[in-house]
């Protein structure tokens, strides 16, 4: 026998999506972005600059160039400055959510039992800032794969433990990254850090 | 007659053959440009070298067939519920799978495998590994019998009620006849065909003009009697030529593939098998299904067939690629049977509790892109730049209007249709396609919403799930909300296992 259920659903008494508040990313993590900014500046710069010597009969463009490079460099600046704000993530009990887009606005949801691995990056300018990144995987193709930039260093692994706790219980279900026994090993790692870390209480769960 | 898999064993005797042919076939594509090169360049006087080298070559070959042959053994740990195979010749590799992680067992069986009369048994592990196992030579008694093995796990969990079950395993489920077949062929595929068309002459006019240049032939004259012919060639003449070449390449095809298709009850799985030259069986458990998709033509539609495509777990990401091995295709089958296998993998046929139909702002992308925008190109590039273009401009209504139908029916047949356990997304405007997936198989959702859609409260849905995205766009928001927290809440409630 499945389980029983005969009550109705009311659509409107459950949780809504739609209307969860998110959280901001660190701040810092806009310096980030800033820095990597900065270095595609410079590059393009760099470039104008090599085209103009070499070609020495454009001085003609050389102020438009300059113009449209400046423009460039500052839509770059405003758009990616925007895009930090827009981005921002919550977790519910049993889902995680994570909202990101400049002309769009994306909101995706991830139930923690669709949950395959979890995974921590750090980029190089990132861990200047210790901030890392939250990787979430699924079975659901690289589309539903959530990146959560801009998370303090030690509350990304207090999340990152907080996941692999929800999703270790049901390792029954196939997960994907574990087919042959060959691949085993990585998990037994992941598993590690649980135990690693169990002791840690989580304080984002309270702040929702 | 039990076979025992509990002790490491070695394939049929005649693998070797199979082994021989393998490795010849990979030594050949790998060599196959520097071969030619020397029997283009070779000095024939000197022939006996070669015969002699050739002969080296192929007893090189029959050692290296003989040691694979050796060294590939299987057995079946039914303590550890695991399929080992070891095998390697210089370096040894051994695979351990888990029984209830198989996904797939098939007994295929190609035409070199059909001369020796031997099978090769594939195992498929969901999705996104590719070491995929197989065992390349096999009797077919043993490939059924450990077939059986493989999949019993699964027989366990449910149950000693289905110990009888047996009996019933050869009463075929459905059957699709030569009739059906050459029916499908004449109705279906159109597209497939005509881009395999188009390739084909685009290849042949490429060919044509290499030739051409390559003969040194004054090409004025040669162009202006390509030209004057394909102007004198009857438009009409040509078009019934497409037409049958078409119907023609779609029914051999259908026929070849599908023949003699045949899809069985055996135990909880559906066995399927089919094809004429090579013959595929494939075993596939309901429950594996993601996503089902059934779709049906306007001549479909007259003629009560049905195509059905059953997707499981894949890494692909587009859950409309086409040929995915994973993928299984039921060609054709009237309505009665297309319901008789919606019951069967999804417990009942899906019903409708609600239509959502995608905002008007879903036409005037399609005007935009499909009508305003190739049409201003052609006038502007017809005007400005290639003035020999103006002639086709007439076209450009013919153009315009197809596009209009086409349009039009695209939008009629957009549709998310949505009931408490499926969720129905119908779609396409020649071949009226009906995506199937139920809430508990979901991966993720993301909604997506422009900030100049906001105010229409127009969104673009995706449903994640393991066979790919499914997508909905332009629907309302207000009347999505409340079905994706409901879908949400059917996932996360429960503990049902999604595959």
């Amino acid at each position: 026998m499945e389980e029983f259920t005969n009550n109705t659903v009311s659509f409107d008494s459950l949780p809504k999506f739609e209307s969860v508040p998110m959280q901001p990313l660190n701040k810092e993590y806009l310096n980030v972005v800033y820095i990597g900014n900065t270095i595609f500046t410079l590059v393009l710069s760099v470039a104008t600059l090599i085209f103009l010597t070499v070609k020495n009969d454009s001085n003609d463009f050389i102020l438009p160039l300059i113009a449209g490079l400046f423009v460039v460099i500052s839509l770059i600046f405003w758009l990616s400055t925007i895009g930090f704000r827009k981005k921002g993530y919550a977790l519910r009990e049993k889902d995680i959510l994570f909202k990101k887009g400049i002309w769009s606005t994306t909101l995706t949801v991830i139930p923690f039992n669709r949950i395959q691995h979890v995974a921590l990056h750090e980029g190089f300018f990132s861990r200047m800032y210790h901030l890392s990144e939250l990787q979430i995987y699924t079975a659901g193709g690289s589309s539903s794969d959530l990146h959560i930039p801009g998370l303090p260093k030690e509350q990304a692994e207090q999340m990152k433990t907080f996941l692999l706790k929800k999703i270790t219980p049901i390792a029954e279900t196939p997960s994907i990254e574990s087919l042959l026994k060959v691949e085993e090993i990585e998990k037994t790692v992941i598993e590690s850090t649980v135990i690693q870390e169990e002791t840690k209480p989580l304080q984002e769960n309270d702040g929702i | 007659m039990e076979s025992d898999f509990s002790k490491p064993q070695r394939q049929s005797v005649k693998g070797i053959a199979i082994m021989f042919a393998d490795t010849f076939q990979e030594i050949i594509r790998a060599t196959w440009a520097p071969l030619l090169i020397v029997f283009y360049r070779v000095d024939w006087s000197k022939m006996l070298f070669l015969v002699i080298g050739l002969l080296v070559l192929l007893l090189i070959i029959s050692i290296i067939a003989y040691l694979k042959y050796i060294h590939f053994t299987f057995f079946l740990d039914e303590q550890k519920q695991e399929f080992v195979i070891q095998k390697g010749i210089i370096t040894k590799n051994k695979m351990t799978i888990q029984l209830n992680k198989i996904q797939q067992v098939n007994i295929n069986q190609s035409l070199v495998q059909k001369l020796v009369g031997v099978y090769s048994l594939d195992i498929d592990t969901a999705g996104s590994n590719k070491k995929e196992v197989s065992i390349r030579a096999i009797d077919h008694r043993i490939a059924q019998h450990l077939k059986e093995k493989l999949l019993e796990s699964e027989k366990k969990v449910v149950g000693s009620v289905e110990v009888n079950q047996e009996e019933t395993i050869h009463q075929p489920f459905l059957k699709i006849s030569l009739p059906t077949l050459l029916k499908v062929g004449l109705t279906s595929n159109y597209g497939r065909s005509i881009a395999l068309i188009i390739g084909f002459i685009g290849s042949l006019y490429g060919g044509f003009y290499d030739v051409v240049n390559s003969f040194e032939v004054d090409e004025d004259e040669v162009n202006g009697i390509v030209e004057q012919g394909m102007s004198y060639f009857s438009l009409s003449f040509f078009l019934f030529i497409i037409l049958t070449l078409v119907l023609l390449i779609n029914l051999v095809r259908t026929v070849v593939k599908f023949f003699d298709y045949q899809m069985t009850i055996q135990k909880n799985a559906l066995a399927i098998n089919f094809g004429l030259f090579s013959k595929k069986n494939t075993l596939l458990k309901p429950t594996k299904v993601q996503v089902t998709t059934y779709s049906q033509n306007y001549f479909q539609k007259k003629l009560n067939l049905f195509d059905l495509n059953l997707k499981q777990a894949s890494s692909t990401d587009d859950a409309d690629a086409e040929g995915k091995k994973n993928d299984i295709e039921v060609p054709g089958c009237n309505q009665e049977e297309r319901n008789a296998i919606l019951t069967k993998i999804l417990t009942k046929v899906p019903m409708t509790e609600q239509i959502i139909q995608p905002n008007f702002r879903y036409l005037i992308k399609g005007v935009l892109l499909g009508v305003v925008f190739p049409v201003v190109l052609v006038l502007v590039l017809g005007v400005f730049v290639f003035k020999g273009m103006q002639v086709y401009f007439p076209f450009l209504i013919v153009y315009v209007l197809f596009v209009a139908v086409l349009l039009f029916f695209k939008f009629k047949n957009y549709r998310l249709l949505l009931s408490r356990d499926f969720i129905m997304i119908k779609s396409k405007a020649w071949d009226v396609e009906h995506q199937i997936v139920e809430p508990f198989k979901i991966q993720g959702v993301t909604t997506k919403q422009y900030f100049w859609h906001k105010k229409s409260d127009v969104v673009h849905l995706t449903i994640h799930t393991a066979a790919g995205d499914l997508n909905f766009n332009f629907a309302s928001y207000s009347l999505v909300k409340p079905w994706v927290n409901y879908w949400l809440y059917e996932v996360e409630r429960k503990e049902r296992s999604w595959m």
